[in-house]
């Protein structure tokens, strides 16, 4: 039996990014895998999901509320059986100790973890984690676990090098999905001249560089429009985006719905995403996936693991350096020689995540 | 000489428990006058007898000191001539200090519209009651109100009908004007102003510090008072400075107030009784230092350099835990909003006790507004004082005050002592050093050390140093849940078996959960012992720690605790101690060249 865990998809389904992969995750595993859905009870271990709790845990648009009201509602929950044969996937980040305790009480050849990345722990400064004693249980089940696998390749080196440090082979790498968005193939025209900038603005991923180097374009007498998409954290510095707000070559959405990220994009040259640090990086290969190329932080799991095409990458971000790779991107043979990059490249969706993942999981042998 | 000393509050005009920013609108705006000329009541009632919105809003317009049925009459009159409704006036014609001070209070502006001051008592009255104050652009009133939004023209009713009617829509204000005075009516309490007075006077008397002292134009040792807890009194304060004094006493002859009863005084120094007055206005001394602490031994000292003003050897980095639990809950509040500039609430200060990290000021105001010189150990701590204080201090690094030698640091000396503590030769001993508690961040040991023993590393960890009861239990939790054992050694009495820790150890470990400048007086034990160490980024740059002290982010992270030790321990080889780098970094770090700078630094050298 293959048993999903997740407990905080049903408990507390927020949107996150990793319940975003949670629910594709359920909406595309394939069918002729068995799965049980599950979540963590502190007083009963694991307990299965009635059946139709997948349809009410894929809509993404019902609150908390509603979605434990329909849950309630839609039949009990028995413990699942732990045989010999049954494999748990636990694809959620959880700090709870409880639930870390009870993994470690199964046998490890029997539970399976997905690892997203390591920033709380390696970079706690980037996302405002003070201590991380609190975090530590979790990160020892994973060092522990028999069974991991990443979704890319930086996370898994840096587990193995930084983390385990011992030699025993990591865990395969799972890319995500790159056609979340539902982007329609797109085609390049000299006539595009937007360069979209997808991400919030939380101090990582660059937008003040990116503005500045708009502004030099601007003073040199280019066209090129510049938008971007993404809500400020609170403690955000927004005087670079107060600075150009009124410019005409500038738009910025604080908040968009899909529809309206697909409709910037159809009048996209290229999407650029310049962050430091990431655990994976979707915008831009969502962005290749429907042929738009991209500039891109070398160091981006998700890019660098890809052939490099339709891409130009990053080492040195300053507004010289991104300046530079937009004026490339401006240059009409060179934008198109990118556009047909991008076009061939082969980047997996969301099926194929789920069924790389279903099969990893059944290959285990428990 | 000419010494502004401001004039004082009376006692009964001080705020009682007033929550300085409760919502306020515009009802009741009071006016303090008097018969004089000067005072200038009409422009206030031509103001509001102009103003529609007050005159349809029944704001009344209230005044003290006009006790005349004329005075009374005439502005009622008034009022009435100017399209107002002379009911809307209101008079208070004597009052008593209780009764005036309900009245400042309960009114939600007060307009001071003089058009000449000496200095205007109504405004630092109706400032202490937290009410906030619109006054006439008079030199006395600038004085005061600094933000000119905060003033009118006294010669023009339109200015002041506009500034009510702004007061009027928009509340905010109101609180912005309380937020303003907050810091400014605490600068003339009795206190306050006693000091300045005898600070004018004792400047008289004893020449200015930046003067050559008569002392060393005779060419004589300099004479310090030095007002300190001392030995035995448990205290880091009272240890260092009797290491202090053992120095400077080489170069200045010593007087030592403490109120330690049976002080252990270093030789040739005298004990000159307890802590008073005498030594801030003695013509005796060239130098008086206070040395004040975040501890309640520091009590007589504070008192005397706030009221005195003196030299200051402030040993910590904020002054929280002292404020709330020896000068009270209300002054901690008080204090605290003096400093930020806003009104803070008790469970701001309660979140602060629990989270210093969090802390927006130091509560060393009036340290530093009170010491020349203020000396400080941390560079950061400088820098905060200087942002958040206006006030310069002098840095002095902080010195060892644990002496070892290099033999007793060689590798032979080293294996006895490890010997001597049942330490197996082939265990990495992580040690932490100094209090244990949460804010030295012990979770992040234990599960560093996890790691590394999970990395095949025989690591072991153990906190040598002071703990509060009940944080064993939390230690032993913590090391169960992660699978290791610790050594707790909570004995602080007994230092030589913390001078053989410091000895034994490969790896210190000194962490803390907020910066503010703050230092670690066991990370010095450890450069002064030679130990490589880590430290988090904030607490290594205010010690300026030399190259054996490593550093991880102040956002304290486990695994890059084990990856910073791991590396410790592969360039030292796990065991030899740095004694080159040590005794290179001692040279500058020592109380000769501390008492030296001390003495520059009062002008004494």
């Amino acid at each position: 039996m293959n048993v999903l865990d997740i407990t905080e998809l049903a408990q507390n389904p927020i949107n996150t990014g990793i319940q975003r992969v949670v629910r594709a995750l359920i909406r595309h595993w394939p069918s002729e895998i068995p799965l049980t859905l599950a979540t963590f009870d502190p007083a009963h271990g694991l307990v299965q999901l009635p059946s139709a709790a997948r349809m009410i845990l894929l809509d993404a648009a019902a609150s908390a509320e509603e979605t434990e009201r329909h849950l309630s509602a839609a039949g009990p929950r028995p413990p699942v059986l732990l045989d010999a044969v049954t494999r748990i996937l636990v694809p959620e980040v959880f700090y709870d100790h409880a639930r870390c305790n009870f993994y470690r009480t199964l046998p490890p050849e029997q539970c399976a973890f997905l690892v997203y990345d390591l920033i709380a722990y390696l970079h706690p400064e980037r996302i405002g984690v003070r201590e991380t004693a609190p975090l530590m249980p979790y990160l020892r089940l994973l060092r522990d676990a028999r069974h991991r696998a990443f979704i890319s390749d930086q996370t898994r080196t840096d587990f193995a090098q930084r983390i385990n440090r011992h030699e025993t082979e990591p865990g395969p790498v799972l890319p995500l999905g790159a056609d979340g968005l539902e982007l329609e193939r797109q085609f390049f025209a000299a006539t595009r001249t937007d360069f979209v900038c997808i991400g919030s603005i939380d101090g990582r991923k660059n937008q003040p560089l990116i503005i500045a180097a708009f502004q030099r374009l601007w003073q040199r007498g280019s066209t090129a429009h510049l938008t971007l998409i993404g809500r400020a954290f609170p403690s955000a510095d927004l005087s670079a985006l107060d600075a150009i707000a009124e410019h005409p070559h500038f738009t910025w959405h604080r908040s968009a719905t899909d529809d309206e990220i697909r409709s910037c994009l159809r009048s996209a040259r290229a999407s650029l995403y310049l962050s430091n640090i990431e655990g994976y990086g979707l915008p831009p290969v969502e962005s290749l996936y429907a042929g738009i190329p991209v500039i891109v932080t070398t160091s981006l799991p998700s890019t660098s693991a890809l052939p490099n095409r339709g891409q130009i990458r990053l080492t040195t971000l300053t507004p010289e350096t991104i300046a530079d790779a937009v004026e490339a991107l401006n240059d009409t043979p060179n934008a198109a020689r990118l556009w047909a990059e991008a076009a061939i490249l082969q980047l997996p969706g969301w099926a194929d995540f789920a069924s790389e993942t279903a099969r990893w999981l059944s290959a285990l042998r428990p | 000489m000419v010494a502004v000393t401001g004039v004082s509050l009376r006692a009964a005009m001080l705020a009682q428990n007033i929550p300085p920013d409760a919502p306020r609108c515009l009802r009741r705006i009071l006016v303090p006058s008097g018969e004089d000329w000067r005072k200038n009541p009409d422009i206030a009632v031509r103001a509001h007898a102009a103003s529609t919105m007050l005159q349809s809003s029944a704001v009344t317009l209230e005044f003290t000191g006009l006790p005349t049925a004329d005075s009374q009459t005439r502005l009622r009159d008034l009022a009435r001539s100017a399209g107002g409704n002379p009911e809307l006036l209101v008079f208070h014609p004597f009052l008593d200090d209780p009764s005036l001070a309900a009245l400042y209070h309960d009114c939600d502006l007060v307009v001071v519209p003089s058009r000449s001051e000496g200095f205007s008592i109504p405004v630092i009255e109706a400032m202490a009651q937290s009410t906030p104050v619109l006054a006439s652009n008079c030199p006395a009133h600038a004085e005061l109100l600094a933000d000119q939004h905060d003033r009118f023209d006294a010669d023009e009713p339109a200015d002041l009908l506009h500034r009510l009617k702004d007061l009027a829509t928009n509340p905010s204000l109101l609180i912005a004007m309380t937020a303003r005075a907050a810091p400014i009516w605490p600068r003339f309490t009795q206190e306050q102003v006693n000091a300045r007075a005898w600070d004018a006077i004792a400047t008289l008397i004893n020449p200015p510090i930046s003067l050559p002292s008569p002392a060393i134009s005779r060419n004589h040792r300099p004479r310090i008072a030095f007002l300190s807890p001392m030995p035995p009194t448990q205290s880091g304060c009272a240890d260092f400075s009797a290491r202090t004094l053992h120095s400077l006493a080489k170069r200045a002859d010593i007087s030592v107030f403490t109120n330690t009863p049976n002080p252990i005084l270093p030789q040739q120094t005298r004990f000159a009784g307890t802590p008073g007055r005498y030594a801030h206005v003695s013509r005796q001394f060239d130098a008086v230092i206070d040395v004040v602490g975040n501890s309640h031994f520091h009590q007589a000292e504070f008192d005397l350099l706030c009221s005195q003003g003196a030299a200051c050897i402030a040993h910590d980095a904020r002054m929280l835990d002292f404020y709330v639990h020896r000068l009270g809950f209300e002054r901690a509040c008080a204090q605290a909003s003096i400093e930020a500039g806003r009104a803070v609430l008790p469970e701001e200060v309660e979140r602060w006790l629990l989270h210093p990290g969090e802390l927006p000021v130091l509560f060393l105001g009036e340290i530093a507004a009170a010491s020349r010189p203020l000396f400080v150990h941390s560079a950061i701590t400088a820098r905060l004082i200087t942002q958040l204080y206006h006030s310069t201090p002098i840095v002095l690094p902080f010195p060892p005050y644990r002496d070892f030698t290099d033999a007793e640091l060689s590798e032979p000396a080293r294996a006895r002592v490890r010997s001597t503590l049942g330490l197996d030769p082939d265990d990495l001993i992580i040690a932490s050093f100094g209090a244990i508690s949460p804010d030295r961040a012990p979770g992040e040991l234990i599960w560093a050390v996890e790691m590394l023993r999970n990395w095949g590393l025989p690591a072991r960890l153990a906190l040598i140093g002071q703990a509060n009861p009940g944080i064993g239990a939390m230690i032993d939790q913590l090391a169960a849940e992660a699978g290791i054992s610790v050594t707790l050694i909570a004995d602080r009495d007994n230092q030589s078996l913390y001078r053989d820790w410091l000895i034994a150890c490969d790896v210190a470990v000194q962490l803390r959960t907020y910066g503010l400048g703050g230092l670690s007086g066991a990370l010095i034990d450890c450069i002064g012992a030679g130990v490589p160490s880590i430290a988090n980024a904030s607490l290594a740059e205010a010690i300026k720690a030399p190259s054996y002290v490593a550093t991880i982010p102040d956002a304290l992270s486990a695994p890059l605790l084990a990856e910073a030790i791991a590396s410790v321990l592969e360039q030292s080889g796990h065991r030899p101690r740095p004694l080159a780098a040590r005794r290179a970094d001692l040279a500058t770090r020592n109380f000769d060249v501390y008492c030296q700078d001390l003495l520059n630094g009062l002008g004494l050298a």
